[in-house]
C-alpha cells in the first residue's frame, strides 16, 4: 500500500466536512470517478459520524484520524480515534424490510458503511483510551480519461456541489489560519505566521496574522531574505532568543505593527517529496525561549499541516478543473442547441449532416432554413477561434443569419445584412465564413453567396467530374462595405453537394501533410453513387484515417445533398 | 444547507439546496420538526437542489414521514438526483416515500 497522505482533526461535526475535502484530494489523486468518490464519501462520513457521535464522552473532544493508501485498484481508508471502543454487535442490523420507524435509530449508517465498501474491518483497543481502527477498502474505477458524462444536469449538479464547498471553511486561507491558532496554543507562543513558497516568483508570502493589525495582509519575503527566507532557502531549523540580536532579522514588520519580536522559532515544512513548500514560524515563548521539545512538537505538527496544505491545493485545482469542464460542457449543450434539431426530409432529395467538434464546443455550425417562398436555405459557416468565445460568436452569427433569412433576402442581401450587423454588435476581432445557398427543391436550381467560405463540391452525375461553387465574397465580421457576389447553379439527378468546413481539408497526417481539397473531391468522385447520409460517413471517416492516431485539431463540419435519380 | 419555505394552500413546500450531511441535516431537522409541531403534516420536500445525502438526513426524513402520515399527511419528494436516489434504494427507502418529478405532481396528489 501506498500512502496518500493523512488528516488528524477533533472529532466535530464541522470536521466531518474537512474529512469530506480530504477525500476529494485523494479522489483527485487517484482519479476517481464521480460515482466511486461519492460512494467513498459517504462511507467515511458515515464512518466519521459515528466517532464523533459515539467514541467520545460528552464534554470530553478527542481526535479523529483519517489515513489514506491506496495500491493498484484498491484504496483503503483507515480511520482511528482514541475514544470508547465501538461495539457494532451493540446495533441491531439493518433491516431492508423492516417497517421505515424502525430505520431510523443506528444500523442505517452502517449498513452504508457495509454496503459501499468491499470489506470492513474494526480493531478495538483493549482498554478506552488505546486506538479503535475501522478500515474500510473499496475497488476504485478510475475517472475514463476524457470521456464525458452525457448527462448534463448530473454535471451541472457536481459544479454547484464543487462550488459550494469551495465557499464554505475549506479555503487555503482558511485553512492555514486555522493551522497557525493551532501551533500557536499548543505550543504557546504569542504569534505566529505561516509562509508559503511561491516558486514563479521564488518568493515566500504570508497572508495570515495573527489578531491582523490592519496594515499587513499580506508579507512577501524573497528566497533567503530575512529569517524566514533564511530557513526557506537552507533547510535549517533555527531557534533563537532575541531576534533583534541576530542579523538575518528583518525588523521592518516589527517597526510598522509595533510589535516586538524576541524568540522565534522557524522550521521549514517539506512535502513527502522533501520539497520545502513553505515555513512555519513561532514568535514569542511564553516565558521565556523555544525549547528543544517545542522543536519536535512543531515538527511533528508542521508534518500533518502540510498534507492539509496540499490536498486543499489539490482540491483547489481539482474545483477549478471541474469548473472549467462544466462552462465548456453548458455552452456545448447550448450551442448544440443551436444546430437544426431534424434534418429536411423531401422527395427526391436526400440530405446528410455531420457535425464533429474538435472541443467540447466548436466554432462550426450548419443550418436548414425552410424559406417563405418554400425553397430551403441550407447554411454551413465556420467561427474563428475555437471554444468557449467561438462558440459565443457563433450564437451571434446563427441568430442574425436566420433572422436575415426570415426576411426573404436574397442570399448575397443575407450576408451583407448580417455582416453590418455583426460589425455593429461586436467589439472583438472574431469572424465567420458563410457559405449559403437557396435550393428549390422542385427545379434543384440552387441561388448561392459565400463570405470567403470553403467552395463546396458539386459532383455532376452526367459528366461524372466534380466542379466547386465559387462566389466572390469575404468573411463576415471584418469589413464594412464587403460585397457579396450572388450565382446560381442547377442540381440535376444524381448530383452530390458536398458542403464543408476547413476542419476537412485541413487536417494533417503525421508527415505534416494536408487531407486536402483534392483528397475530398477524389472521395466524392468514387463514392458519388452512394446515399448521402453514407458518403458523409466514408468522409469522416477518411480523415480520421488519415490523421491516424494524432487526432484533429480542427472543427469538422459537412452537409451532403444529393439529388436522387 | 438553505431551505425555503413556501405554501400552497394547506401545503407546506420546502425547497431544499445544498449537502445533507451530519452537519446540513441539523438544520433542516430542526425546520421540518418546528413545521410538524406547528400541524404542518402535508408537505413536499423539492430536492432538487440537494447533492448530497447521509443517514442523519435520512433519519430526519423518516421521522417526519412517520409522524406526517401518522397525522392524515404526508412527506413527498420531489426531483431526486442520480446520487440521492441511490442512496434512497441502498435503503430501500424509495418503497416507502412517494417521489415526483415536479412540485406541482406533488401538491396535486394530495
Amino acid at each position: 500500500m501506498i500512502s496518500l497522505g493523512e488528516l488528524r482533526v477533533e472529532a466535530t461535526i464541522p470536521n466531518l466536512r474537512t474529512v469530506s475535502y480530504f477525500l476529494y484530494g485523494i479522489g483527485h489523486r487517484l482519479q476517481l470517478s464521480e460515482k466511486t468518490l461519492f460512494e467513498l464519501e459517504l462511507a467515511v462520513e458515515e464512518a466519521a459520524a459515528n466517532i464523533v457521535e459515539h467514541a467520545y464522552p460528552p464534554g470530553r473532544l478527542g481526535d479523529l484520524l483519517v489515513q489514506a493508501e491506496a495500491m493498484d485498484d484498491i484504496v483503503r481508508i483507515t480511520l482511528t480515534d482514541w475514544g470508547e471502543p465501538f461495539n457494532p454487535e451493540s446495533v441491531a442490523p439493518f433491516d431492508r424490510n423492516a417497517p421505515i420507524e424502525a430505520r431510523m435509530k443506528g444500523g442505517m449508517g452502517l449498513h452504508f458503511i457495509s454496503s459501499l465498501s468491499d470489506s470492513v474491518m474494526r480493531k478495538a483497543a483493549p482498554q478506552t483510551g488505546g486506538p479503535n481502527t475501522l478500515i474500510l477498502t473499496k475497488h476504485v474505477e478510475p475517472r475514463a480519461g476524457g470521456a464525458h458524462e452525457p448527462d448534463l444536469a448530473r454535471e451541472l449538479d457536481a459544479m454547484l456541489s464543487v462550488s459550494e464547498m469551495a465557499g464554505s471553511t475549506l479555503d487555503l486561507d482558511a485553512l492555514l489560519r486555522r493551522i497557525i491558532d493551532e501551533l500557536i496554543e499548543t505550543i504557546g507562543a504569542e504569534r505566529g505566521t505561516l509562509f508559503l513558497v511561491d516558486p514563479e516568483h521564488d518568493e515566500l508570502f504570508s497572508r495570515v496574522l495573527l489578531e491582523d493589525p490592519g496594515v499587513l495582509r499580506e508579507i512577501r519575503l524573497k528566497m533567503g531574505e530575512g529569517i524566514a527566507g533564511h530557513v526557506a532557502a537552507t533547510g535549517e531549523t533555527i531557534n533563537i532568543e532575541n531576534a533583534y540580536e541576530d542579523t538575518r532579522f528583518v525588523r521592518d514588520f516589527d517597526d510598522i505593527t509595533g510589535f516586538q519580536s524576541q524568540s522565534m522559532l522557524t522550521m521549514p515544512m517539506r512535502n513527502p517529496q522533501q520539497e520545502i513548500i513553505g515555513v512555519v514560524q513561532l514568535i514569542n515563548k511564553e516565558g521565556g525561549r523555544f525549547t528543544a521539545r517545542d522543536e519536535r512538537l512543531l515538527n511533528a505538527m508542521a508534518a500533518q499541516a502540510v498534507i492539509s496544505i496540499e490536498n486543499a491545493r489539490l482540491y483547489a485545482q481539482e474545483i477549478q478543473q471541474r469548473l472549467v469542464n462544466q462552462e465548456l460542457e453548458t455552452a456545448r449543450s447550448i450551442q448544440k442547441s443551436f444546430l437544426p434539431q431534424n434534418i429536411p426530409q423531401h422527395s427526391g432529395w436526400e440530405i446528410a449532416a455531420s457535425w464533429h467538434p474538435m472541443r467540447e464546443v466548436a466554432g462550426d455550425f450548419y443550418d436548414f432554413y425552410p424559406l417563405p417562398d418554400g425553397r430551403i436555405a441550407v447554411l454551413i459557416a465556420d467561427v474563428s477561434g475555437k471554444g468557449v468565445p467561438a462558440a459565443l460568436f457563433m450564437s451571434l452569427t446563427v441568430t442574425v443569419l436566420r433572422f436575415a433569412m426570415s426576411l426573404n433576402l436574397a442570399p448575397a442581401a443575407l450576408l451583407d445584412q448580417a455582416n453590418r450587423v455583426i460589425i455593429a454588435n461586436q467589439q472583438s476581432a472574431m469572424f465567420a465564413t458563410v457559405f449559403v445557398g437557396y435550393l428549390d427543391l422542385a427545379t434543384g436550381v440552387m441561388e448561392f453567396a459565400s463570405a470567403g467560405h470553403n467552395p463546396p463540391f458539386l459532383h455532376r452525375a452526367g459528366a461524372g467530374g466534380c466542379e466547386t461553387l465559387e462566389a466572390a465574397g469575404v468573411a463576415i465580421g471584418l469589413f464594412k462595405n464587403a460585397r457579396f457576389a450572388c450565382k446560381t447553379t442547377t442540381l440535376t439527378p444524381g448530383d452530390v453537394l458536398v458542403f464543408y468546413t476547413d476542419g476537412i481539408t485541413d487536417a494533417i497526417d503525421p508527415d505534416d501533410e494536408e487531407f486536402g481539397e483534392e483528397r475530398l473531391g477524389e472521395i466524392i468522385r468514387a463514392h458519388a453513387a452512394y446515399p448521402a447520409q453514407k458518403i458523409a460517413d466514408l468522409i469522416v471517416k477518411e480523415v480520421a484515417h488519415f490523421v491516424e492516431d494524432q487526432g484533429t485539431f480542427d472543427d469538422e463540419t459537412l452537409v451532403v445533398i444529393k439529388r436522387q435519380r | 444547507m438553505q431551505i425555503i419555505e413556501s405554501t400552497q394552500n394547506d401545503i407546506t413546500i420546502f425547497t431544499l439546496e445544498g449537502r445533507i450531511d451530519t452537519e446540513g441535516a441539523v438544520n433542516m431537522d430542526l425546520t421540518l420538526q418546528d413545521a410538524v409541531d406547528a400541524g404542518k403534516h402535508k408537505m413536499v420536500l423539492d430536492m432538487a437542489g440537494v447533492r448530497y445525502i447521509s443517514s442523519a438526513g435520512l433519519r430526519t426524513l423518516a421521522d417526519v414521514l412517520t409522524k406526517n402520515r401518522d397525522a392524515g399527511g404526508d412527506l413527498k419528494l420531489v426531483s431526486l438526483n442520480s446520487k440521492v436516489m441511490r442512496v434512497f434504494s441502498i435503503i430501500g427507502f424509495d418503497n416507502f416515500f412517494s417521489i415526483y418529478d415536479s412540485v406541482q405532481d406533488a401538491v396535486d396528489d394530495f
